[in-house]
């Protein structure tokens, strides 16, 4: 059994890099990803799994990091909006409008970005239950919906 | 003239690569090892005495450096009205109002301690509306207000929970009555909410130790905050610097002052260490202001042909537990009171009443969403009753050139075509195909329109300014004491820049970060007058750099100033565009091969004030407080199934004049947000509160907004009736998006009820109780 | 954010997991088995509850197990709502947890977290309810299993220290005739209203509901009285509200009279559509 009983340090893999950390096992993972680690792109809206700005890729599954203690991501791999670089969705969000403020822009990239993985090609009911766990006060989504088409045209062409 | 290149064109946002590569760094992303970390003891209670607060167990915490209660910090905060001890002192008045603020070592420790603050509170009666507020035998929030300062154009009544009330004497009331045909009366009225940007508010402060403040905070308004703290603390004004990074969304929620002032005491209170302090989303729902709620009563009556007669008009806004922005929100509704209607007859009384809420501050649409709802109601029952199609009859009323306000102020040649965006609306909803529809299913669809208008509320002498330094290759920075907050106005910026200068807005470089100490002064990032004002600042600013570079070029090309021409990165002969010099060899000022140096760098500066404004009569309300007034009609399509109440938004359509528009897709995104956030206003965005006054939905679970999936197909219009005085025609437009949405959800539901729906939230459950009554 | 220390314990079984838990208890740690988190640190958040230890049941097989066995189908408790979603042997089920919380959330969110949380809702226990599941327990003393039934009454009565290890479902009640509606105030990731659904069961039809009232239930007087073919339809749903186990819930998200009028169109939509037993 693996016991934690006090400040510790662990190794992450996070976007490919294996990073040795010392947490409190009551840290969550957005904490350590933002004041361990340095990577601040994953943001705290509310740190009540409402808002999803701090979502991140665990195994290549999104998750809300402010409700996972870092010490649950050991031994999987870890993928923050820093890991993803020139992906179709990210270029789509630019020439599609998917934001103003870019507060919410992380999580929901991070988010769009595992849909795309998992549903590549045709635009389904998956969408809004994946990307309604998200929430973007400035765009009203309309930029954001046309991103996600628009991300799935230039993976087609890719291919 | 030239056709414009930049103008007019989607360039892509400026700071659109480090949004989607989530590097770009917002205030509460900017930590380091040195900090101390600050959380706050909120109340529990919606107005009770503070009977007493034992901090001695919290002290000895691990971590814990310092903790502050009202008691500790004499004196109060505010905008317009110094109402507000940054900690409640006595009593509080507000569920989640501040009672004490711990600083420790770390986040988690500071957190830690606020359990161990033991508060013992008697409760007081509370106060649940303005009507509540202004009953006779009403308990008064604020019984020392008589020792409150304020500015003049606000005037609190002591011995009332009035903060300020705003008179409108147009026209003589009672003759205007008797000329109309049809009269309606009745009352609108929905409760506080929230402005929810997605970043929390957070504030840092340091004090050095030759006394200089140096404060970080994610405001609007960063010289606002230091002239405030200079004012409230007898600070030099010189000696603080308010330092902002762009913001995480703001919708008005941060243009005022609440976190800078507390965390530059507890700085002072553990001897002027840099202290951090970042809301949890529970604070910033009901700690730091939100919006105002609003109670209105309108008399509105119209002629044989639907002419609008005569508007007796009185809007009570909830500004909560402290006036804030709120005194100039009822002020702001007061001078538009009618919303873009010739109206020749108008009483209005607008009050701003304090009570037992969340406080409230600025917010998008600053008293024009609320006059908006109210008066569109209005209008919709009155022009049903007179026989009119809603459409037609706004059609009668708009206002144009010529007509006068309601402050009696002549609406000028830049009058926005009002008829035309109503036309638009009337195109994008098909209103021909009619407006009503029972489909097989027993759903009920329906449409609405409403028109819109607002002017920038501000001082007189709000202002803006602009410098513009040069790089080696003949680029050019950017500076200004405006805000990045989303709505890209630095990109729409160096558009304008790049189109003065005939270069690409590639090579502008926009500075983001602000202070006050390097910017040019700045009233403030809010009431959607950025790209006016700054605007205007930045093409003086350009042409006084065109001099400069001209005067050297002029040198060196042994030519008169007056042939030369810039353009294309370079100055050249107008009539001989060979002879010329690329800018980067002028721009940081000219060197001769042997050696010698001439005139030195170009710096180009430009500033803007507000123009021939005027304070209002406080008796009648004559003057001319407006600047500029952008006005639009909008309209949605909704699907309500009467049985439950449920409904759709099918579409959303809005049509605006902008003068100019600057950058298309950034000015229809920007409008598309505004109307998303109409909706959930109207819909379902509000604060819930209990018997005992107390926020139940302080969480984002509770709280609703817009989500995924919920939007409606969205269609915008701009209509281009050139704003002359404005840059390259343009005015203002970054909040004008919401402001016709409520009213046009409250419309086209109730058109589909059959039943008018005249206070939101417009839940489910409320349409469904409402049908209910209708039919027994 | 968790703002006070605590311990973490990942065990491998639960043997381990009940010693442990034992341990902790009696060092007054005031420990708590961790499924998905969703539940515990939104409340260490807010410091509503502190316990001294967090003891993760993710760490053992058995709980994340989701498999048929014979004629049984084994539900591991820490199985998380997307992989109940992603499953096709039990549609229902897949059916009622694609509607809890959202789709980031259900990637964490356990059906054990579900269950033996402290919210009135814990949806994902209904289809579970109308199927007459079986739970199996460990704890110190070793392990049960028990009819699900017996072992609910407004919430899963578990001794201290004992875990959810699985539930299991026998395989006919899997692919039965069914029917779900969740209600909500607003939009789907809110909380529910109520959510219903009903199963046509060999010799009548079952009912299960969660929001209506203060806890979750399936109620034998109310399945007695829907199916009472004596009764109209519209009688039936007219005497219904008479006879559930608990008042109807009056709060923010909705009055008592809005749910109870919403519930019983619902519920006769429900006859209709499913006229009663098979
Ligand atoms: C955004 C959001 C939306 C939500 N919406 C809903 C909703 O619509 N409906 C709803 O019902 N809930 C909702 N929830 C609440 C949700 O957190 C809990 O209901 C959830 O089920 C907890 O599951 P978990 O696995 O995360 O549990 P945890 O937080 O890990 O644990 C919850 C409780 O269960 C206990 N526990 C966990 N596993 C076991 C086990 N195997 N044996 C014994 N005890 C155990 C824990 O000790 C703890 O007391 C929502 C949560 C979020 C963040
Ligand atoms: S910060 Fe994690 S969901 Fe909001
Ligand atoms: S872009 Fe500002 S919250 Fe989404």
């Amino acid at each position: 059994m693996k016991a934690y009983r006090d400040i510790a340090t662990i190794t992450l893999d996070i976007n490919g890099e294996e990073r040795r950390v010392v947490v409190r096992p009551a840290d969550t993972l957005l904490r350590v990803l933002r004041e361990k680690v340095g990577l601040t792109g994953a943001k705290p809206g509310c740190e009540n799994g409402d808002c999803g700005a701090c979502t991140v890729l665990l195994d290549g599954l999104p998750v809300k990091s402010c409700l996972k203690l870092a010490l649950e991501a050991v031994g999987k791999k870890i993928i923050t909006i820093e890991g993803l670089k020139d992906t179709a969705i990210q270029k789509a969000f630019m020439e599609e409008g998917g934001f103003q403020c870019g507060y919410c822009t992380s999580g929901f990239l991070v988010n769009a970005y595992a849909l795309l993985e998992k549903h590549p090609s045709s635009k389904s009911g998956a969408d809004r239950e994946w990307l309604e766990s998200n929430l973007c006060r400035c765009t009203g989504y309309e930029g954001i919906s046309r991103a996600i088409d628009k991300a799935r045209d230039i993976i087609k062409e890719y291919k | 003239m030239e056709e414009p290149k930049h103008i007019g064109i989607s360039f892509p946002r400026k700071d659109g690569e480090d949004k989607v590569r989530g590097i770009l760094r917002y205030l509460g992303d900017k930590q380091s090892p040195q900090m101390l970390h600050a959380a706050l003891k909120t109340s529990p209670h919606a107005h009770a005495l503070i009977s007493k607060i034992d901090t001695a167990e919290a002290l000895k915490a691990l971590g814990v450096r310092a903790i502050l209660t009202g008691e500790d910090i004499p004196g109060n905060i505010g905008i317009y009205i110094g109402d507000k001890p940054p900690l409640a002192r006595h009593k509080v008045r507000h569920y989640g109002e501040p009672v004490a603020a711990v600083v420790a070592d770390s986040e988690e420790e500071a957190y830690a301690a606020l359990p161990l603050i033991k508060v013992e509170y008697e409760s007081l009666p509370v106060i649940h509306s303005p009507s509540e507020a202004l009953a006779e035998d009403a308990p008064l929030l604020h019984e020392e207000m008589k020792t409150y300062t304020h500015i003049p154009a606000v005037i609190p009544e002591p011995g009332s929970n009035v903060a300020n009330r705003t008179r409108i004497r147009k026209g003589d009331i009672e003759s205007g009555f008797k000329a109309c045909n049809t009269v309606v009366e009745e009352s609108f009225s929905f409760p506080p909410g929230d402005h929810v940007a997605m970043e929390p508010r957070a504030s840092t402060a340091e004090i050095l130790d030759d006394g200089q403040v140096i404060i970080h905070s994610t405001t609007q308004a960063p010289f606002v905050v230091r002239n405030l703290l200079s004012i409230s603390y007898n600070l030099p004004v010189g000696k603080i610097t308010v330092i902002t990074f762009p913001l995480g969304g703001g919708f008005g929620g941060k243009a005022g002052i609440q976190l800078e002032a507390l965390v530059y005491l507890l700085s002072k209170a553990v001897g002027g260490r840099l202290v951090r302090l970042v809301n949890s989303r529970e604070n910033d729902l009901v700690s730091s202001p939100g919006r105002t709620g609003l109670e209105a009563r309108i008399r509105l009556g119209c002629s044989k042909e639907g002419r609008l007669e005569a508007a007796e008009i009185n809007y009570y806004f909830d500004s909560g537990a402290y006036a804030d922005y709120a005194v100039n929100i009822s002020r702001a509704a007061a001078i538009a009171c009618t919303g873009p209607y010739a109206v020749p007859n108008v009483w209005c009384d607008s009050l701003c009443v304090y009570t037992n809420h969340p406080f409230a501050t600025a917010y998008r649409g600053f008293g024009h969403i609320e006059l908006a709802f109210a008066m569109e109601r209005a209008i919709d029952l009155l022009a049903e009753q007179a026989g009119f199609d809603l459409l037609e009859f706004r059609m009668i009323n708009a206002i144009r050139k010529g007509d006068t306000s309601p402050t009696q102020s002549t609406m000028d040649s830049n009058t926005g075509d009002l008829k035309m965006c109503l036309e638009n609306v009337s195109e994008m909803l098909e209103w021909e195909k009619g407006t009503r529809e029972e489909m097989p299913d027993g759903k009920v669809r329906a449409k609405s329109v409403t028109c819109f208008w607002k002017a920038p509320a501000m001082p007189t002498n709000a202002d803006g300014g602009v410098i513009l330094t040069f790089n080696e290759d003949g680029t050019v920075n950017l500076h200004c004491g405006a805000i990045e907050i989303g709505q890209g106005l630095k990109t729409a910026l160096a558009q304008v820049l790049a189109e003065k200068l005939g270069i690409n807005p590639g090579q502008v470089h926009v500075v983001d970060e602000v202070n006050t100490r390097i910017a040019p002064h700045d009233w403030a990032t809010a009431a959607s007058r950025s790209l006016f004002m700054i605007g205007r600042a930045l093409v003086e600013a350009a042409d006084d750099a065109i001099r400069q570079l001209k005067q050297t070029a002029a040198i060196v090309l042994r030519c008169p100033t007056e042939d030369l021409k810039v353009s294309e990165g370079r100055v050249f002969l107008a009539d001989e565009p060979d002879i010329g010099l690329p800018l980067a060899d002028v721009a940081l000022g000219y060197r001769y091969p042997e050696g010698n140096a001439v005139q030195g760098q170009v710096i180009g500066s430009g500033r803007y004030i507000s123009r021939r404004l005027t304070e209002i009569d406080p008796e009648t309300g004559k003057g001319r407080p407006a600047l500029e007034w952008t006005m639009g009609a909008q309209g949605v399509e909704v699907e309500l199934d009467p049985s439950d109440g449920s409904y759709r938004v099918l579409k959303a359509v809005c049509s605006m004049d902008v003068g100019k528009v600057i950058n298309p897709f950034l000015a229809r995104s920007q409008v598309v947000g505004g109307m998303s956030m109409g909706l959930g206003f109207a819909g379902w965005e509000s604060f819930i509160f209990n018997k005992q006054g107390r926020v139940i939905n302080d969480t984002l679970r509770n709280y609703n907004i817009l989500r995924y999936g919920e939007e409606p197909e969205y269609e915008v219009k701009f209509v281009e009736t050139p704003q002359r005085d404005g840059p390259y025609g343009a005015r203002g437009l970054g909040e004008q998006g919401i402001l016709g949405m409520p009213g046009a959800l409250a419309g086209a539901l109730s058109g589909a009820l059959g039943r008018p729906l005249n206070r939101l939230p417009l839940t489910p459950q409320t349409i469904w109780e409402t049908g209910k009554e209708g039919a027994k | 954010m968790i703002p006070f220390d605590l311990e973490y314990y990942l065990p491998e079984s639960t043997e381990e997991a009940a010693a442990i838990f034992a341990e902790l208890s009696e060092a007054d740690k005031g420990p708590l088995y961790y499924g998905g988190g969703t539940e515990i640190v939104t409340m260490c958040r807010q410091q509503t509850i502190k316990p001294g230890a967090l003891i993760d049941l993710k760490g053992i097989p058995e709980t994340t197990a989701l498999e048929v066995d014979g004629d049984k189908l084994i539900i591991g408790a820490n199985v998380t709502l997307t992989e109940l979603n992603e499953q096709d042997y039990f549609p229902l089920l897949a059916k009622v947890a694609r509607v809890v919380a959202d789709h980031t959330v259900r990637n964490s969110l356990t059906l054990g977290g579900n269950i033996c949380g402290k919210l009135p809702y814990r949806e994902a226990i209904l289809p579970l309810l109308t199927a007459d599941a079986d739970v199996v327990l460990a704890g110190r003393e070793g392990r049960r299993t028990e009819p699900l039934e017996d072992l609910f009454d407004k919430r899963l009565k578990l001794e201290k220290g004992e875990i959810l290890v699985q539930l299991i479902v026998p395989k006919e009640e899997l692919k039965r005739k069914s029917w779900a509606r969740r209600r909500e105030k607003h939009g789907p990731v809110d909380y529910p209203l109520y959510h219903m659904i009903g199963v046509q069961k060999k010799d009548q039809l079952a009912v299960a509901v969660s929001g209506l009232c203060a806890f979750p239930f399936r109620s034998a007087e109310l399945e007695k009285k829907v199916n009472d073919s004596a009764l109209s339809a519209q009688d039936r749903v007219d005497k219904a509200p008479d006879l559930l186990p608990g008042t109807i819930r009056n709060d923010e998200i909705g009055s008592d009279d809005y749910r109870q009028a919403l519930w019983q169109r619902d519920l006769a939509e429900l006859l209709k559509k499913m006229g009663g037993a098979e």
